[in-house]
């Protein structure tokens, strides 16, 4: 799969406006979903998705095998730009109705096309997180706040913040390896 | 734990320290093993969590407009227009700096459909206050690009809001139409900053009855924009637009006093 992710990328690096779209299709979903997830609002999350792959077609060499696997460098490029996105709007926006007017769920079976499996195993391990660990969790990660904000929004002293950060994520690593031990949640 | 900046080390992932600290924290990181590993830990998470999203699925026409701007980018870049941000995004491309494009605006308006996102967006940046950007929108509204989406809007109906004595805020709504249904923008000015969860909450009111029209939380110099889909309310005789400040964005009927109203 990822082999492919590296054909693409050495055809878009020869301008191959084909290989973008494929790449694109490949990734849209994904990426439009995680986007979503971190600002809460459609037009942010088509500008994230947007800004990823200008970043893509036009800066040559920008990804390099040295950088890990394609997958995880495109969705921090994602995670970095909406980050930067959020932070220039400063806005916080919508209500719960109007958000879900604007977005319809999938049914779980359709999922993230190829990434059902990938999607299932982190899901069945943040399942297994106490409600204070994927807080914790969702504030660092997903909504990016700073060590300040999580402090005040879990109500607990600035310097203990990275410790619980730390220890959440020690915990969904250890759900993580238990579960790719027992062969991950594959339907058998 | 052998140096005060090891405590940056969430805040450099979450693009939250300025440039100065940031060029601070990466001299750190140089030396300090620690934080090297805790770092390439955190960037392990990139490879599980950004799964956990839930799936929602791209609204409609979203691959023709991105792809449309991506290679449309390309073009303007290769023909007259390289100028400036080339070497600054590269550094930016992977670190989260806040850093704004150029060409930003641009593409914000080729990909809409007409002028109330314009309209929208303009709202949106003269939050930010950047008066430059909001001149380059002006102009790029009026290429052909824009013109040939040709979708209009129709101003209904904009009243001012009032103050009460809670607060010394000004604000405006304005109804828009156009082929997809109603909208309601809201925008004010001179709000108080809020604290912790706290939002500005838009309520349309039937006699006394609220339903929620869109929350947000002003920028530094105290001004604030939403806006809602009115279709959602179609049933509903609402004949007042009202804000108030809430404790959390989530109140499903108003706790806070009524800071601006008015009839519509
Ligand atoms: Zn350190």
């Amino acid at each position: 799969m990822s082999d492919r992710d590296l054909e693409l990328y050495d055809a878009i690096q020869r301008g191959d406006k084909h290989a973008l779209e494929e790449l694109y299709e490949k990734y849209e979903k994904l990426l439009y979903s995680f986007a979503f997830k971190m600002t809460k609002n459609n037009e942010l999350s088509e500008e994230v998705v947007q800004e990823v792959f200008i970043k893509i077609w036009t800066k040559k060499g920008i990804y390099q095998k040295k950088k890990g696997k394609f997958s995880s460098w495109i969705l921090t490029v994602a995670r970095n730009t909406a980050i930067d996105i959020m932070r220039k709007k400063k806005v916080q926006t919508y209500t719960l109705e109007e958000r879900d007017s604007l977005y319809s769920e999938e049914p779980l079976t359709e999922e993230l096309f190829e990434w059902k499996e990938d999607a299932e195993r982190v899901r069945e391990a943040m399942r297994k997180l106490n409600t204070n660990q994927l807080e914790v969790i969702h504030l660092f990660y997903f909504d990016a706040m700073s060590q300040q904000k999580i402090s005040e929004r879990l109500d607990i002293p600035l310097g203990t913040v990275k410790g619980r950060i730390r220890l959440a994520l020690n915990h969904l690593k250890k759900h993580l390896t238990t579960i790719d031990e027992k062969g991950g949640s594959r339907d058998e | 734990m052998n140096n005060e900046k090891c405590n940056w080390l969430i805040d450099y992932f979450n693009g939250e320290l300025s440039i100065k600290e940031k060029e601070e924290f990466e001299e750190h990181l140089k030396d300090c093993l620690e934080c090297q590993q805790e770092l390439a830990e955190l960037n392990t998470l990139h490879e599980d969590l950004p799964f956990a999203s839930e799936p929602v699925k791209p609204p409609e026409g979203m691959k023709d407009r991105v792809l449309g701007n991506v290679f449309a980018n390309n073009e303007t870049n290769s023909s007259n227009e390289s100028e400036t941000v080339e070497g600054k995004e590269e550094k930016e491309a992977e670190r989260n700096v806040p850093f704004i494009h150029k060409n930003d605006s641009k593409r914000r308006v080729q990909k809409k459909q007409g002028s109330f996102y314009t309209i929208a967006a303009i709202l949106f940046l003269s939050l930010v206050g950047n008066i430059y950007l909001l001149m380059e929108m002006n102009e790029t509204a009026d290429t052909p690009v824009e013109e040939s989406e040709n979708q209009t809007d129709q101003l209904i109906q904009s009243v001012a809001l009032d103050a009460t004595e809670v607060m010394d805020a000004t604000g405006q709504a304005s109804i828009l139409e156009n082929e997809e249904g109603r909208t309601l923008l809201v925008q004010a000015d001179n709000l108080e900053e809020v604290s912790g969860e706290e939002a500005y909450q838009v309520w349309l009111l039937e006699d006394e009855q609220p339903y929620r029209a869109g929350t947000f939380v002003p920028s530094e110099n105290g001004s604030g924009a939403v806006s809602f889909n009115l279709d959602s309310l179609e049933d509903v005789n609402w004949d007042t637009v009202a804000i108030t400040l809430e404790p959390t964005p989530n109140s499903e009927v108003p706790q806070g006093d009524i800071l601006l109203a008015a009839g519509l």
